[in-house]
């Protein structure tokens, strides 16, 4: 049996931003009895609200267009799902709309190819955006961009990210610089923007060491940018 | 600070927390938090746990407090928690102050700031925590602008080893007496400390340590305890509240963002107990037992559940299956409940069949184990500790728990209690055993039977009937645990215990004066933190501290006090009277049991003629004072 199923579209910024993953099952769970939409219940011992999320939003990471479907156990009006949400939302989150999911798309997880990031870095952190944007520029014309990435069984080996890499800018904001980024964040490959910053740092001496990040996940996206909305 | 506007301290500490681990601990900003106009409310309190926020977040007294003080239009309350290590290094690496969660301001710009009490453990805490917000540890040290640091909770019972540090300890319950601190704050805030003290020392159950001189005998113990200034009374009473029925309830509790030990609603059924055993201390200090109504409970219940979205409502208390009429009520609630998908559970169980056919009945998400607290071994020691448990009762309980279905059972034993023998301990192995025959008779599945034995360590606690007891020595407490293990033969049965160093360091601060605030102080600048914490506990710092204070922890722990001695708490009241704490002491010593008053007995405790308060009932039935008293 199919249920009425719904993407909801979500920003989680402030305090919200630190929820963790694994967190955000715990809180939509809360959400919905709060909203007092009629979710779906998984069946056995412990029932769960069937919710599926998309790709992990890092602790401290802002997101601007996160998503989350949830299936219910009768069809509600779209509009309605959304506004009783907002609602029940924590500080920190608001829903910005709702749509059904025909029946047989593939799930939120599947559907994602591709993430926005806009970092910004504290003016004492980088001399400008210019060096910044030359450093950019040489990672892309690079064949391969290798960082370190750590397997399971406690080894680090390098990897290449370049693949991963769609698009990369620089410009400057007051006297903080922001980079932007494009990544690759599928669930066969997937670039984390800690990478990008680590590559960066061996091309500009010790950028972002030691240094606060303020990174805002701006957009979530299907294959080639297409909105999963 | 050099800091340029008030808000960088949010924007800098914001900073910081992708250093640190779980950083959803300071980040604040859950739901149901409050944030008020900081300017134009007169008075700032900051509710300081000294834990971490995991911990302090599942303290009910917390979010009662929060919410009464919230709800006022000239106060506001925000919060602060204990910060975990590497958060502490951040912090001093950094220059900045410890900040409250709400407007992440430093807690030196709160009008009060307000510490619970409630383990000895973490005393050094909140020294720690005084120190990063940059206030003076010692009463002494503040002068004007610095905020009125107060204590209140159990450990607030004996309040004397942080007589140095703290300037009011809030004796008893809080719902009303916050209000008096606070009206009392408004009337003193403009005469000085000293003219402010002295305010606040009229209001009952506030207790203003430097207002009393203590004089000591030449062996140590104390000459006199006695108020140096007028106002100040000779004896602090604690405060209680009447009709709790109505008393202010949270119905809208901060949902933390994140994992908290009691991650559910906490609806408090009852207050006090009246079971009592000689040890427990709670018992004594929330007498006497006050019922809410069911009406009131299933209002709150649904509010609650509306108002938070959890799905799990922990009924809560001292002794939750005492609630008269548990059972209807708890059935109620499901009934009312369930379709949302919200469960019911009971935090702890009386050792009898019905509280685990209760459990059985109402609990949705199954434990994977029941635990059940029989603290002594034998008849003869439970009768000692007047734990009005038998043996067949805990055997009656452990077969209804494996025959619904239960295969892992935990039993709570307490050792070194007074009179213990190497017999009383042989007892806890020979009940372990009948349990264990228990579960096999039962069917229970072979590989999944199990038997967990804990043992903690008995520490004598202010206002009890064992408060003169001396507490066994470490060596002692290990021989007693060896020998314990050496008779947990079944592999089925396995045995945890509780490192006695920690047991007798909560003994020495139980029961100690204040001149242990001077091996606090010294602990502290050991780098003593989280001492309730394995991870954390530092045993060679506490000895270390002990010497350099001249102070010798085993005068505390492993004396005898007398009944005629003057102790360090006697100026500090529960309502129980010491005469009874005496007979109850006597009667421990010949093995006898005292009834539990709701029985109808009233055991002439005092409490209720000595506060004016009456046990309240099943939500309306009022018993007592009990006219039939048994002595």
């Amino acid at each position: 049996m199919f249920l009425p199923r719904y993407r909801i579209r979500y920003s989680k910024e402030g305090a919200a931003k630190f929820i963790s993953h694994l967190d955000m099952l715990r809180t939509f769970e809360r959400v919905v009895r709060r909203a007092g939409i009629p979710v779906s219940f998984s069946q056995g011992f412990n029932p769960h609200p069937r919710f599926s999320f998309g790709f992990p939003l890092s602790v401290g990471v802002s997101g601007l267009e996160e998503y989350v479907d949830i299936d219910l156990d009768t069809a509600v009006s779209p509009e309605e799902v959304a506004q009783a949400l907002d609602r029940a939302m924590p500080p920190g989150m608001r829903v910005a709309g709702a749509r059904p999911v025909e029946e047989g798309a593939p799930s939120l997880m599947a559907s994602t190819e591709q993430s926005a990031y806009i970092i910004r870095v504290d003016s004492k952190c980088s001399t400008g955006a210019g060096q910044l944007k030359g450093c950019l520029e040489e990672l892309l014309k690079s064949p391969e961009v290798n960082v370190m990435r750590r397997k399971k069984d406690g080894r680090d080996i390098p990897f290449n990210i370049r693949p991963g890499l769609l698009h990369l800018a620089a410009r400057e904001e007051g006297d903080a610089v922001v980079l932007e980024m494009e990544l690759v964040t599928s669930s066969s490959f997937n670039v984390r923007p800690r990478e990008v910053i680590a590559a960066i740092a061996g091309c500009y001496g010790d950028f972002g060491q030691d240094c606060h990040l303020d990174i805002t996940r701006s957009r979530v996206a299907g294959h080639g940018g297409k909105d999963l909305f | 600070m050099t800091l340029a506007a008030d808000q960088d301290y949010g924007v800098k500490q914001e900073r910081i927390l992708d250093r640190v681990q779980k950083p959803a601990r300071y980040a604040g900003g859950e739901l149901n938090s409050v944030v008020k106009d900081w300017e134009r409310t007169s008075v700032k309190m900051a509710f300081s746990f000294p834990d971490v926020y995991e911990v302090g977040m599942s303290h009910l007294g917390l979010q009662i407090l929060y919410h009464t003080v919230n709800n006022r239009d000239d106060a506001l309350m925000e919060r602060c928690f204990a910060p975990w290590g590497d958060m502490e290094v951040q912090l001093r690496q950094n220059g900045l102050p410890l900040l409250s969660l709400e407007s992440k301001r430093p807690l030196g710009q709160f009008d009060i700031v307000a510490f619970t009490l409630q383990y000895e453990m973490s005393f050094t805490n909140i020294l720690n925590m005084l120190d990063l917000a940059g206030i003076p540890l010692r009463s002494a040290d503040r002068g004007q602008g610095f905020p009125l640091i107060i204590a209140g909770g159990p450990c607030a019972f004996n309040p004397e080893p942080l007589a140095d540090f703290i300037d009011l300890f809030a004796i008893g319950e809080g719902e009303e007496l916050v209000h008096d601190i606070i009206d009392a704050f408004k009337a003193g805030r403009e005469r000085g400390r000293e003219g402010l003290l002295k305010e606040l020392a009229g209001v009952k159950g506030v207790y203003i340590p430097e207002f009393y001189r203590v004089l000591y005998n030449e062996d140590g113990t104390i000459q006199s305890v006695s108020s140096g200034v007028e106002g100040a009374p000779e004896k602090v009473r604690k405060r209680a509240v009447a009709n709790f029925d109505q008393s202010p309830f949270p119905e809208r509790p901060i949902v933390p963002n994140t994992g908290v030990v009691h991650d559910r609603i906490m609806l408090e059924v009852l207050r006090g107990c009246t079971r009592g055993c000689r040890f427990c201390q709670a018992g004594a200090i929330y007498r006497p037992v006050r019922e809410k109504s069911p009406g009131t409970l299933i209002d709150q219940a649904e509010r609650l559940v509306k108002n938070t979205g959890y799905d799990e409502i922990s009924l809560t208390s001292l002794s939750s299956a005492d609630y008269t009429g548990i059972d209807r009520v708890a059935r109620e609630l499901l009934d009312r409940m369930g379709g949302s998908g919200v469960g019911i559970s009971l935090p702890s169980l009386r050792v009898d069949a019905f509280s685990v056919d209760l459990a059985k009945e109402i609990q949705r998400v199954r434990r994977s184990s029941l635990t059940f607290a029989p603290e002594a071994g034998t008849q003869r020691l439970r009768d000692v500790i007047n734990k009005g448990v038998t043996g067949e009762n805990l055997l009656d309980a452990v077969s209804a728990a494996f025959s619904a279905g239960w295969q892992a059972v935990k039993l709570y034993f307490m050792i070194g209690l007074p009179t213990e023998t190497m017999e009383d301990i042989q007892g806890i192995a020979v009940l372990a055993g009948e349990v264990l025959k228990k579960g096999l008779e039962a069917g229970a599945k072979k590989g999944r039977l199990k038997v967990t034995v804990s043992s903690s360590s008995f520490v004598p606690k202010s206002h009890t009937p064992f408060q003169w007891e001396p507490q066994n020595t470490i060596g002692e407490l290990r021989e007693k645990q060896i020998f314990l293990k050496s008779l947990i033969r079944d592999r089925r049965i396995s045995f945890k215990w509780h490192e006695p160093e920690v047991s007798i360091l909560e003994g020495v601060f139980a029961r100690g004066d204040r001149r242990l605030s001077a091996v606090l102080e010294r602990a502290f600048r050991l780098g003593c933190r989280f001492d309730g914490w394995s991870e954390c506990f530092d045993y060679g710092k506490w000895l270390q501290a002990f010497s350099d204070t001249g102070i010798d922890p085993g005068w505390y722990a492993h004396r005898r006090y007398g009944y005629d001695d003057i102790l360090p708490w006697d100026h500090i009241e529960a309502g129980i009277e010491k005469k009874f704490l005496i007979r109850e002491h006597k009667r421990a010593m010949e093995a006898r049991p005292t009834p539990d008053c709701r029985g109808g007995k009233c055991p002439a405790c005092g409490v209720c003629d000595g506060l004016g308060i009456n046990p309240e009932i099943g939500g309306g039935v009022v018993l007592a004072p009990l006219q039939d008293k048994v002595f």
